[in-house]
């Protein structure tokens, strides 16, 4: 047993039950509620479901990359200081690079960008600067399948962001880097994943973000 | 000492913990977190535009991860960048690992872990450094970064005691910090 705290709800008041083991639970939802939260007297919190909130590592919706041209995650929350982008697969129909994009409340940045990506395909290394986006180098073609993991980190209070990661291909022997960094213009509450051109396809795969 | 319950029982089979709601039990099971709980922590930036050193000090002995982030930082020499990391004070020695340039070419550095290559006083570096606590003292870093090409890093170092200090500094040490910003998460 615990010390019991349990919602009020429809049929039944608040109702709190002491004892002397030094430990907390607390029940929510219907009837005599269901532990959702328990503080052992060795003060190791469980939780009945996935925490939410500031500091939690929290997954997006994943969507498959397999039409349109660009591929938006919004209402992430303000408090985020990181996001780590999932490519899994990711495929388009044409040669325009990928490009991911961070943007706030008034929409996406499109300028501003700062730092480049290191495309290496055997002996074939190319370094390729941006600024519209953070570019993957990587040689697309209507036949590259990506994966890989991008982060973004929050700087500073002036919501500059900054990149690094790393992406293979699943269809050949090679691999990009990218290291870069961009203000959002204000609080981020959105990544977008299009490609360069903006017209290219995505075809296969699935984009995922988590954030925290 | 604050009473951190709210205890008004509306009937919602939720429960709400603290005087702004700090914790939020939903009758779905569900807790939230409101701002500031959990384990993700910035420390505060710092103007990389002085200076031969910048250190980040008072790191938590529970810290797990750390996230180094450069924004557009500059030197006025040739001097890679390196981090370095402490225990009461900063190790200088010990560390294992190589900077690649983007090219192939490798260098090794046991003062630190590097991470730019062939810089020149006008490379603004762009990038981040994870460091990860493998197990008791000994720390592994990897990441990218940006000096007019992209640099690969990696290595580690077993410190003496609990990590609780992170110097970005240069290899010779002189060559001062002139541009850009510096902060870390950790967690």
């Amino acid at each position: 047993m615990s010390t019991v705290i349990t919602a009020g709800n429809a049929t039944n008041g608040l109702s709190l039950s002491a004892d002397n083991t030094g430990s907390f639970e607390f029940k929510t939802g219907a009837g005599a509620g269901t532990s959702a939260l328990t503080i052992s007297s060795a003060q190791v919190v469980t939780f009945a479901a996935a925490p939410t909130g500031a500091g939690m590592l929290t997954s997006g919706t994943s969507v498959a990359s397999t039409s349109g041209t660009s591929i938006d995650f919004t209402g992430i929350p303000s408090w985020v200081k990181r996001i780590t982008v999932m490519f899994n697969g990711v495929s388009t129909n044409g040669t325009s690079a990928p490009r991911i994009r961070i943007g706030n409340s008034g929409g996406v940045v499109t300028s501003g960008y700062l730092g480049s990506c290191l495309g290496n395909a055997g002996a074939v290394v190319s370094n390729v600067s941006f600024t519209a986006g953070f570019d993957i180098n990587d040689g697309a073609t209507a036949a590259t399948t990506r994966i890989g993991a991008f982060i973004l980190t929050l700087i500073d209070a002036s919501n500059n962001w900054v990149i690094s990661g790393t992406q293979g291909q699943g269809n050949t022997n090679a691999a990009s880097f990218i290291g870069g960094s961009v203000n959002a213009g204000g609080t981020l509450d959105r990544v977008r994943i299009t490609t360069v051109n903006g017209t290219d396809t995505f075809d296969a795969g699935s984009i995922n973000i988590l954030y925290e | 000492m604050t009473m951190g319950l709210k205890a008004n029982a509306d009937g919602s089979g939720a429960i709400q913990v603290g005087g702004s709601d700090a914790i939020t039990i939903t009758s779905g099971l569900v807790v939230s977190m409101n701002g500031g709980v959990g384990g993700l922590v910035s420390g505060t930036a710092v103007a990389s535009t002085s200076g031969t050193s910048i250190d980040f000090t008072s790191i938590p002995s529970w810290v797990k991860r750390i996230t180094v982030m450069m924004n557009g930082v500059s030197t006025n020499g040739t001097s890679q960048v390196q981090i370095q990391l402490g225990s009461g004070s900063f190790t200088t020695s010990g560390y294992t690992g190589a900077v690649n340039n983007g090219g192939g070419t490798n260098t090794n550095n046991s003062g630190g872990f590097q991470v730019t290559a062939s810089i020149s006083a006008s490379d603004l570096i762009y990038g981040a450094a994870y460091i990860v606590n493998i197990n008791s003292n000994n720390w592994v870093c990897n990441g990218t970064s940006v000096n007019g090409n992209v640099r690969l890093f990696a290595g580690s170092i077993a410190l003496s005691g609990t990590l609780d200090r992170i110097r970005i500094t240069t290899v010779n040490g002189t060559d001062t910090f002139d541009a850009g910003s510096i902060n870390i998460l950790y967690e």
